[in-house]
C-alpha cells in the first residue's frame, strides 16, 4: 500500500504542474499591469523601470514561468507584491483557518448526510421519504453564499436585534476583538462560536449532496440478495441496515469524498467572502483583486495538492473499507 | 369527450378548444401538457388584456418590447394550434401511442409530479424572461416614484419591497431572470457539445488521444472551478461573451467523463461491430452511431449543469464579477442586499428565493429525466 501511495504522488506530479500551468499563464496573459497598482503616479519612468524588473515584471512571459517553476522547486514563492512578505508565508498562516473551516463542514456534511440517506432509503417511497427529498433537493439547489446571508441574518443580526434572543452567533471574523484578553477555553469557545455559522452553511449544502447519493446508493444495495440472506436468517433490523448495507453503500461514498474537495474550497471561497473568515479563500479572491500573482499562485499550488491528498486518502481509505481492492 | 364521428372533431371540443385550449386535454385525463398549455394561454391573455397600452406599443419599441410582442403571440397561437393539432390525432387514434424512444419515457417522466412542476416551473420562468416587459410592474432601472423614499417593506404596491435607489425589487428579480436563464442555457450547450464530442473520441478511438483528454479533464476537475472563474473574469473584464465562454468551456471535463464511461461499453456492442464492418468511417460511427445512444445521460447532465451554471454565475455575480448591465443579476441582488441587511431583509432573501427555486426546478426535471431514462433505478 505504500508503494501504491509513492506511486500515486509521483503520478499526481504532472497533474499539479498541469494545474497551476494553467492558473499561472491566466494570470499573466490578463492585460493590464500589476506594478501600477503598486506604485505613485508620479514616479520617473526610469524608475518604474527598474522597479518592474525588480518585480521581475520585465521578461516574456515564458521566462516569467520558467523562473517561478525554478524558483518553486527551491522553495521560494517569490514575494506577495501587496503584503511584502514571502508568498508562502502569507498563505501557510491563512491555511489552518481554511482546514479547520473545511473539515469541521466536511465531517457534519457526511454524518448528517449518511443518516438521512439512510432514513430515506429504508422508509423508500414513504412520504417522509418524498419530504426529505424536495428537502434535500432544496438544499442542493442554494447558491452557498445566499445561505451564509440568511444565516447571518437570522442567527446573528435579528436574533440579536430585533427579536431578542438569548443565544446569538457572531457574523463575521473568527475572532472577538477582545480575544487577547481570553483565557484559553474562552478562547476555544469563542472560535467555536464563530466557526458555527460558516461550518453550518458549507455543511448544509453539502450534506444535500451526499444525502442524495447516499439514498440512491442504499437503494441499490437494498436489493441485492445479501440483503435478503441477513434478513431471513433472523439479524435485526439495525444490524442488517447498519453493518449489511450501510458498510456497502458507503463504498461510492468514499469516493465522493475524495471528489467533493474542488467543490468543498469553491464553496469556502464564497463562504468565507460573506463571513469574512480569514482563510485562504478569501485571500484568493483579495489577492486577485490586487493582482498579487505570487499570493494566488502559491495558495493555487496549496489548493491543487489539497485536492490531490484529498483523493489518495479517498482511495485508501477505499482499500480499507473494502478487502477486495488490491493495490498493485 | 364523446367523440362524434370518424375523422371529424367534436363541435363541443372544438369549440373549447378555441376558448379554452388545453381544457379538452386536461378532461381527458392529461393534465400536465394541457395544464401547461392553458395557462400559457390564461398567462399570455391576461396580459394582453391587463396591460394593454404596453403591448400595443411594442412592435415599434425597443428589442425587447418586440421579442415580448413576438413571443406573447407566438404562446397565444401556439397554444391553439396545439391544441387543434392535438384534438385531431386524438379524434383520429384515440388511445394514446407510447411508441418508440420517447413514449415510454414520456410516459414515465409525466408519471412524477414533482418533475412536471419542474418543467411546467422552468418553461414559465423562460417565457417570463422573454415576456418580462410586459409582466414587470415598472421599468428597471427606474425608482418607483419621485418622493418616496428607498427601503420600502414589501407591501401590495411593491411586494418584493423596494431598494436603497426605490427601484422595484418585484421588476429587478423579473428582469435579473433574463441573465442567469441566458447564461446557463448558453453555457452548456457549449460544455456539452464540447464534453459530448470529446468524451466519444476519447472512448472510441481510445490510445494517445484518450490519454490526452483525459489528463486535460483530470487538471481542470481537480481545481476549485470557482477560483478559475473568478480568476479569468477578474483580470479580462466580464463581459457577457466571456463569462459564458469561461464557464461553458469550463464545465465540459464531467461530461466527457460521462460520456467517455458510456462510449467504453458501447464500442463493444453488435451494431457498432457491423458500422466497422461496412467500412463506415470513424467519424461517421461515432457520431451517427455512438452520440445518439449517449444522448439519455448527455440530457440528464445538460438539465443539472444549467443549475449549476445558474449558480456559479451568480456566485461570480455576487463578487461584484457579473455581467455589468443597468438592471443586477440575481447574484449581485443578493450582495447589494447584504449591505442595507438589518435594514431591509427584503433584497438579499427575494433574489436568492428566485436562483433557489429555478434551480430547484432544473434540477427536479433532471432527476425527472435521469429516472425516466435509467430504466434500472428503482
Amino acid at each position: 500500500m505504500t508503494r501504491y501511495a509513492i506511486r500515486r504522488l509521483i503520478g499526481a506530479v504532472p497533474l499539479i504542474l498541469g494545474i497551476i500551468t494553467l492558473v499561472f499563464f491566466v494570470l499573466h496573459l490578463a492585460p493590464g499591469d500589476p506594478s501600477l497598482l503598486y506604485l505613485s503616479r508620479n514616479m520617473s519612468p526610469e524608475s518604474l523601470e527598474h522597479v518592474r524588473r525588480s518585480m521581475g515584471l520585465d521578461d516574456p512571459v515564458l521566462i516569467r514561468y520558467v523562473k517561478w517553476l525554478t524558483g518553486v522547486l527551491r522553495g521560494d514563492f517569490q514575494y506577495s507584491l501587496a503584503l511584502d512578505r514571502p508568498a508562502l508565508d502569507v498563505v501557510l498562516e491563512l491555511l489552518p483557518n481554511t482546514i479547520l473551516l473545511t473539515a469541521t463542514a466536511m465531517c457534519g456534511a457526511f454524518a448528517v448526510g449518511i443518516l438521512v440517506g439512510v432514513f430515506q432509503a429504508v422508509r423508500r417511497r414513504s412520504p417522509v421519504d418524498s419530504l426529505l427529498s424536495v428537502v434535500t433537493l432544496f438544499f442542493y439547489s442554494m447558491p452557498s453564499f445566499w445561505l451564509a446571508i440568511m444565516m447571518v441574518l437570522t442567527f446573528s443580526l435579528f436574533a440579536r436585534n430585533v427579536w431578542d434572543w438569548p443565544i446569538w452567533l457572531p457574523a463575521s471574523g473568527i475572532h472577538s476583538p477582545d480575544y487577547e484578553f481570553l483565557t484559553g477555553l474562552e478562547r476555544l469557545v469563542d472560535t467555536a462560536r464563530h466557526l458555527v455559522l460558516p461550518a453550518t452553511t458549507l455543511a448544509l449544502v453539502l450534506a444535500a449532496g451526499v444525502a442524495r447519493y447516499v439514498r440512491s446508493s442504499m437503494l441499490e444495495v437494498i436489493q441485492q440478495d445479501f440483503v435478503r440472506t441477513a434478513r431471513a436468517k433472523g439479524l435485526p433490523e439495525r444490524t442488517v441496515i447498519f453493518k449489511h448495507m450501510l458498510r456497502n453503500a458507503l463504498l461510492p461514498v468514499i469516493t465522493l469524498l475524495g471528489l467533493y474537495l474542488p467543490f468543498l474550497f469553491s464553496g469556502a471561497v464564497l463562504v468565507e467572502t460573506v463571513f469574512a473568515w480569514p482563510g485562504m479563500g478569501l485571500l484568493v479572491v483579495e489577492s486577485i483583486g490586487r493582482r498579487d500573482y505570487p499570493v494566488v499562485m502559491a495558495a493555487s499550488l496549496i489548493f491543487a495538492g489539497m485536492v490531490v491528498l484529498g483523493n489518495l486518502i479517498a482511495d485508501l481509505l477505499y482499500g480499507l473499507a473494502d478487502p477486495r481492492i488490491r493495490y498493485d | 369527450m364523446p367523440v362524434a364521428g370518424a375523422g371529424s372533431v367534436s363541435r363541443r371540443a372544438a369549440v373549447l378548444s378555441a376558448i379554452l385550449p388545453g381544457l379538452v386535454q386536461i378532461l381527458e385525463g392529461r393534465r400536465a401538457s394541457g395544464g401547461f398549455v392553458l395557462w400559457v394561454w390564461v398567462g399570455c391573455l391576461s396580459i394582453l388584456v391587463l396591460r394593454w397600452d404596453l403591448v400595443f406599443d411594442a412592435p415599434l419599441g425597443p428589442l425587447d418590447h418586440q421579442v415580448a410582442f413576438i413571443t406573447l403571440l407566438a404562446g397565444l397561437l401556439g397554444a391553439w394550434a396545439w391544441s387543434f393539432r392535438n384534438l385531431r390525432r386524438t379524434q383520429r387514434s384515440p388511445q394514446s401511442e407510447v411508441t418508440g424512444m420517447w413514449g415510454p419515457v414520456f410516459q414515465s417522466f409525466s408519471g412524477s409530479r414533482l418533475a412536471v412542476l419542474g418543467l411546467v416551473t422552468v418553461g414559465t420562468a423562460y417565457l417570463v424572461a422573454l415576456l418580462v416587459p410586459f409582466i414587470a410592474p415598472y421599468e428597471p432601472g427606474i425608482t418607483a416614484g419621485l418622493g418616496s423614499d428607498g427601503l420600502l417593506r414589501p407591501s401590495l404596491e411593491h411586494p418584493f419591497g423596494t431598494d436603497r435607489l426605490a427601484r422595484d425589487v418585484l421588476s429587478m428579480v423579473l428582469y435579473g431572470a433574463r441573465i442567469s436563464l441566458s447564461i446557463g442555457l448558453v453555457a452548456v450547450a457549449i460544455s456539452v457539445t464540447i464534453g459530448t464530442v470529446l468524451g466519444a473520441v476519447a472512448g472510441y478511438l481510445g490510445g494517445w488521444s484518450d490519454g490526452v483528454i483525459m489528463r486535460v479533464v483530470d487538471v481542470v476537475m481537480a481545481f476549485p472551478r470557482l477560483v478559475l472563474l473568478i480568476a479569468v473574469v477578474a483580470l479580462f473584464g466580464s463581459s457577457l461573451l466571456l463569462i459564458i465562454l469561461v464557464l461553458g468551456l469550463t464545465q465540459w471535463p464531467s461530461t466527457t467523463r460521462l460520456v467517455r464511461g458510456e462510449v467504453l461499453s458501447l464500442r463493444e456492442r453488435d451494431f457498432v461491430q457491423a458500422a466497422r464492418a461496412l467500412g463506415y468511417s470513424r467519424g461517421r460511427i461515432i457520431f451517427r452511431h455512438i452520440v445518439p445512444n449517449v444522448l439519455a445521460p448527455v440530457i440528464v447532465a445538460t438539465t443539472l449543469g444549467i443549475g449549476d451554471m445558474i449558480v456559479l454565475e451568480a456566485g461570480l455575480s455576487y463578487l461584484g464579477l457579473g455581467v455589468q448591465a443597468n438592471v443586477p443579476s440575481w447574484g449581485a441582488m443578493v450582495a447589494h442586499g447584504q449591505s442595507n441587511m438589518l435594514d431591509a431583509w427584503w433584497l438579499s432573501t427575494f433574489a436568492g428565493l428566485a436562483i433557489v427555486f429555478t434551480v430547484l426546478s432544473f434540477n427536479l426535471v433532471g432527476d425527472g429525466l435521469r429516472d425516466a431514462l435509467d430504466p434500472r433505478l428503482e
